[in-house]
């Protein structure tokens, strides 16, 4: 009973820290290091979870082999006692049964809702959500626009993007809709026409002008620790977003760092290349980014910010 | 045999790690070509060196990239015989005059023969958001943009 109410005080204190908005905003650095982090600090919230969960998995896995081996030397000691086998049957099977649940928890989790295994601090309506900038009050859409509560007659209405409520991001006209289809290669007009992108295509070249330059080998956005390019190819696959049939999201520290939190670094090479080398490859990519725009009738969700500054739906 | 395995794997792994390069990809020699290439077009052909011979890499012989430095990528699209200069590093200006002295002599051609080719020059919007999105061409051909001062 006694410790069901520790166990009670310790979820109730530990649910209230995490929600504190104050908690999250605090500006700090972890003194204690994380073993097996090296003196790699961080004063990012979100990655010194993922070393205490990395650091957990591996508490599990020398748990479960410590004991197995208690299960073993109990079931050699047992010398025919059926109630010692029994137990010790028990003890290998709890470790095992713990060993599994442990290593699959992320899978089982994500299973359930990928939202449960992000950590996303973001709280809605307070801004950036890196806990360090306050609200946006002035420029938008890439510095291009300001925030406003109406827009002129000489601006684009660009919805809200990071702009305060109430308020919407205006661009000047005359900063958007310059955009040029590529004149030659994979992502011309006339190549992209005898692919899924049919008459689609213009759209779909501009675009790639927009992302590649026309170029099926660029990478582009990159990690914010060891710099490696997570963005690949004529229309600029986000490989920290997009598995692309090989995992490519789990080559990234930290896993599913898709969105509004950035990876750090590369953390698997071996997928890493992998997911890189199918990204360049001319018909994957246009195929790929077909899929994703719906035969180019759609740009607006995966190519936000050049659809905007292309004008292309 | 669990343990030898768990062993192998951190042993490749840490091979990985100190083998893997930070540095920018190779910058590549102007090809030596001792074969000439004519590429035709509308104001009649254009002989240049073989840029096919000793590309930087191809990505399954429609692009071949054949010259690559921190400023810029250079490719050339042989169904369509297009050239396409993307631009890498943050100061474009600096880039594209390095880029359009390099294309002329990795081609072995004069302005007024690259002016008959079909080039694109651009800008990915990694490296510039404001610039992106257009075609720029070379600067001393008719019809070139200039690119946007501050970016």
């Amino acid at each position: 009973m006694k410790k069901n109410k520790i166990f009670l005080i310790v979820v109730v204190l530990l649910l209230v820290l995490l929600n504190s908005a104050s908690f999250v905003s605090a500006q700090y650095e972890n003194i204690e290091m994380i073993p097996g982090k090296g003196n790699t600090r961080t004063s990012d919230f979100c990655t010194y979870i993922g070393q205490i969960i990395n650091f957990g998995f591996a508490t599990i896995g020398i748990l479960a082999m410590f004991m197995l081996c208690v299960g073993a030397y109990q079931y050699l000691m047992a010398a025919g006692n059926i109630a010692k086998v029994e137990s010790a049957k028990a003890t290998i099977a709890s470790a095992l049964l713990g060993l599994l649940l442990g290593l699959t928890s992320f899978i089982i989790l994500r299973t359930i809702n990928p939202d449960l295994v992000k950590c996303d601090l973001k709280i809605s309506g307070t801004g950036t959500g890196d806990g360090t900038k306050p609200p946006p009050t002035g420029n938008c859409y890439g510095g291009k626009g300001a925030c406003k509560t109406e827009c002129g007659s000489g601006d684009d209405n660009k919805g809200q993007d990071i702009c305060q409520s109430g308020q919407t991001c205006c661009v000047p006209k005359s900063d958007t809709g310059k955009c040029e289809p590529v004149k030659s290669g994979p992502c011309s007009v006339d190549n992209l026409k005898s692919t899924c992108f049919g008459d689609n295509a213009e759209k779909a070249s501009k675009i790639c002008n927009k992302e590649s330059a026309g170029n099926p080998l660029a990478g582009g956005d990159r990690c914010s620790d060891d710099g490696r390019n997570f963005s690949w190819g004529l229309f600029q696959i986000n490989l920290t977003c997009h598995d692309i049939g090989l995992r490519c999201t789990g080559a990234f520290n930290p896993t599913g760092s898709c969105g509004g939190m950035k990876c750090k670094n590369v953390a698997d090479e071996v997928t890493y290349n992998q997911c890189v080398q199918k990204a360049q490859n001319i018909d994957f990519n246009i195929a790929y980014a077909c899929q994703l725009s719906g035969n180019g009738s759609n740009f607006s969700k995966d190519w936000k910010n050049s659809s905007q500054d292309c004008g292309i739906p | 045999m669990f343990f030898i395995a768990i062993m192998a794997a951190g042993l490749l792994y840490v091979l990985l790690l100190k083998n893997y390069k930070k540095t920018l990809p190779s910058v590549a020699p102007p090809p030596k070509a001792s074969e000439k290439l004519t590429l035709k077009t509308p104001g009649g052909d254009v002989v240049i060196n073989d840029i096919t011979k000793n590309p930087v890499s191809t990505g399954d012989n429609r692009a071949i990239l054949f010259a690559r430095t921190e400023d810029y990528d250079m490719l050339f699209f042989p169904t369509d015989q297009g050239f396409i200069i993307t631009l890498s590093q943050p100061d474009i200006q600096i880039a594209r005059t390095h880029a359009e002295e390099d294309f002329l002599k990795i081609l072995g051609i004069n302005k007024q023969q690259a002016c008959r080719l079909t080039v694109s020059l651009a800008v990915p919007v990694s490296i510039s958001e404001k610039a992106s999105g257009l075609d720029y061409g070379l600067s001393f051909c008719p019809g070139s943009k200039p690119l946007p001062k501050d970016n």
